[in-house]
């Protein structure tokens, strides 16, 4: 591995950490498995295009309405129906968020059709040199975005009174409900906040590094869930190490075996981890 | 008072009266449609039969043994195949193409199984997800399968759409009789411990690996079934669609609305979702779509054991009237607790 190998694994990590923050919190803390987060990433990627397109209004800009919209629809999604389904079984909350990716991907396919879309900012689009190490500018602010969340979730987790409410639910919600936290309003406030992250995380990740497309949200979130899995549930240091590993395997295995093969590794890799340590690396709970 | 024996004949009676009614219903589609409809039909028909077939097979796994399954294509996709490469490589016919699909998507269910059950609930789901991603991914860059370029059997050994419909009814018989056997069967029980409970059941002395392994295969074998005559019905083959997500899809939507864990929820959902609303809507894309999502989140919120059980329970409701010596009817949704809580013993 050169130094430029290792550059672009550690990028590639970037990506990695910003598209999996959201589900890992709504993982840890509700402990579903949110199937509609790849198409809540592609989201915020599509409501900054059609903004873009309609409003000429900056992608980065564009955040500041993205990021609302999304906390506002993830909130009502659980407070006004997933509760009601968590009621019934496990099978069902599964099914449901299977459902409302249906429904979300639809919904981008009638709109955008199926046409590949990105957004444009060119502040973003050029690369950088740094000490002989080549760059995209986009990964660099991946990079950044993803980081900065991660130690604002982490502080904000361990370091405040609501961090603790959300921990103490995640832990044992009857107990927290019986010491006096609103559970029901920390699942709501928690899936509105791993959405407004998706959103925010595919708009810059997927948006302008990649490109979108209605069903690509399948991938990202086998990727997200890559990354959480190797994380362990709860652990947001979890996920930076996790992402920075997977990032890494996959720049080494590319080399190895060739772009083409770039998907397959990253779930190659998530099937011989699943099958040697389905804890994860800081995992408290057994798969 | 019913002597004990009396009580069993009707019982036995009872059990008998699905698979008797299932098989004249079979017998008269394999006979009588094939002159009366039209081609247009007749190929509707052929694939409402397929799906209904798909969904069955996930019904097993999903509705009986619980296990969310997210990996339809994968098996669809490997029977699709299998078909079309033992027909474009070798002197065999259909029917034996088609015994080398089911075998491949059980063999597949079989290799697959051991890292698939080491995951419960969630990552189940998702691991049966990122295993298809793997294997569309894998057969896009397979040069012998044709890579992402989609491929035909030969066209003088494709057969016709009459031929065609009959193995499709065949197909659908098969899938419903298995669950039907299962369902019936001690396995079946144990297979719906591990489902209500896992723990309780290992507790009890149930191998719950090799339950639902045994589930697995018998999913595998079907949806590998299943992908061989469609492939058949289609004539072309790509990675793209042939292990889409577009099976999990319908398998799931069709599966859940009719009602998980029982054995003509399936049925009634497919009929549903393929005639109410993909067939109407075909030609208007991504709304059909939008739809059966939609009426996913209403069912599974406001009908959660499904339609089929719910309506059930209405029509006792409804025979019940006025006569109040008869017990609160059993399963119905308002003494269940979830959605795949649903009696396993009834129809």
């Amino acid at each position: 591995m050169t130094v430029q190998n290792i550059a672009n694994g550690l990028l590639q990590g970037g990506v990695f950490i910003t598209v999996a923050l959201g589900l890992a919190l709504v993982f840890g803390t509700l402990r579903i498995m949110n199937l509609a987060h790849g198409a809540l990433l592609v989201g915020g990627g599509y409501l900054a295009y059609s903004l873009q397109r309609d409003l000429s209004l900056d992608p980065f800009v564009a955040l500041a309405i993205v990021v609302p919209v999304f906390f506002v629809g993830g909130f009502v999604l659980q407070r006004y129906y997933l509760s009601y389904v968590m009621d019934h079984s496990a099978e069902a909350v599964l099914v449901a968020t299977f459902g409302v990716a249906l429904v979300l991907q639809s919904t981008y396919a009638q709109i955008f059709t199926s046409d590949v879309r990105s957004l444009r900012a060119d502040y973003v689009s050029g690369g950088v040199n740094f000490l002989g190490i080549q760059a995209q500018v986009i990964d660099l602010v991946s990079l950044a975005f993803g980081i900065t969340c991660a130690l604002a979730m982490y502080l904000a987790l361990t370091r405040t009174r609501a961090g603790a409410a959300v921990r103490a639910t995640a832990i044992d919600p009857e107990m927290a409900s019986a010491i006096g936290i609103d559970v029901r309003r920390v699942f709501s406030v928690t899936l509105g906040i791993g959405a407004a992250l998706a959103a925010a995380g595919g708009l810059i990740v997927i948006g302008l590094g990649q490109s979108l497309s209605p069903s690509g949200g399948v991938e990202w979130l086998v990727k997200s869930f890559a990354v959480v899995v190797l994380a362990g549930v709860g652990s947001v240091p979890g996920v930076v190490v996790a992402g920075f590993t997977l990032g890494l395997v996959q720049v080494a295995g590319t080399q190895v075996v060739g772009n083409s093969y770039s998907n397959l590794i990253v779930y190659g890799a998530l099937f011989v981890f699943l099958a040697v340590r389905p804890t994860g690396l800081f995992g408290e709970k057994s798969a | 008072m019913t002597s004990p024996l009396a009580r069993l004949t009707s019982q036995r009676w009872k059990m008998l009266a699905v698979p008797v009614s299932g098989a004249i219903v079979l017998t008269l589609l394999y006979a009588a449609a094939p002159g009366r409809l039209t081609l247009g039909s007749l190929n509707q028909l052929s694939t409402l039969l397929i799906l209904l077939s798909i969904a069955q097979a996930w019904n097993l796994i999903g509705g009986y043994g619980g296990q969310i399954l997210l990996g339809v294509g994968a098996f669809v996709g490997t029977g699709g195949y299998v078909t079309t490469l033992v027909l474009s490589h070798s002197s065999l016919t259909e029917v034996p193409a088609l015994a080398l699909a089911s075998l491949g998507g059980a063999l597949l269910a079989a290799i697959v199984a051991y890292p698939l059950f080491r995951l419960r609930g969630p990552y189940f789901a998702v691991g049966s997800l990122a295993l298809t991603l793997s294997i569309q991914a894998w057969m896009g860059n397979w040069d012998y399968s044709g890579g992402t370029q989609p491929i035909s059997p030969p066209f003088t050994r494709v057969p016709g759409p009459e031929t065609l419909y009959r193995m499709a009814v065949v197909l659908a018989g098969i899938a419903m009789l298995t669950v039907w056997l299962v369902r019936q069967s001690n396995f079946g029980l144990r297979l719906m411990a591990v489902r209500d409970a896992e723990a309780a059941a290992e507790g009890a002395g149930v191998l719950t690996f090799r339950t639902k392994v045994g589930a697995f295969l018998l999913t595998g074998m079907i949806m590998g079934l299943a992908g061989g005559v469609s492939a058949l019905q289609t004539t072309a083959i790509d990675p793209g669609t042939s292990f889409g997500l577009t099976w999990t899809i319908d398998a799931i939507v069709m599966t859940v609305v009719g009602g998980m864990g029982t054995l003509l929820g399936p049925l009634v959902g497919t009929i549903v979702v393929y005639y109410g609303i993909e067939t109407q809507l075909e030609t208007t894309g991504a709304w059909s779509q939008f739809i059966t999502g939609a009426l996913l989140l209403l069912v599974v919120r406001f009908a959660p054991l499904g339609l089929w059980p719910h309506a059930q329970d209405l029509a006792r409701r409804a025979l019940m009237f006025g006569r109040r010596s008869m017990p609160p009817p059993q399963g119905g949704p308002g003494n269940t607790a979830g959605i795949n809580r649903a009696s396993g013993l009834e129809a």
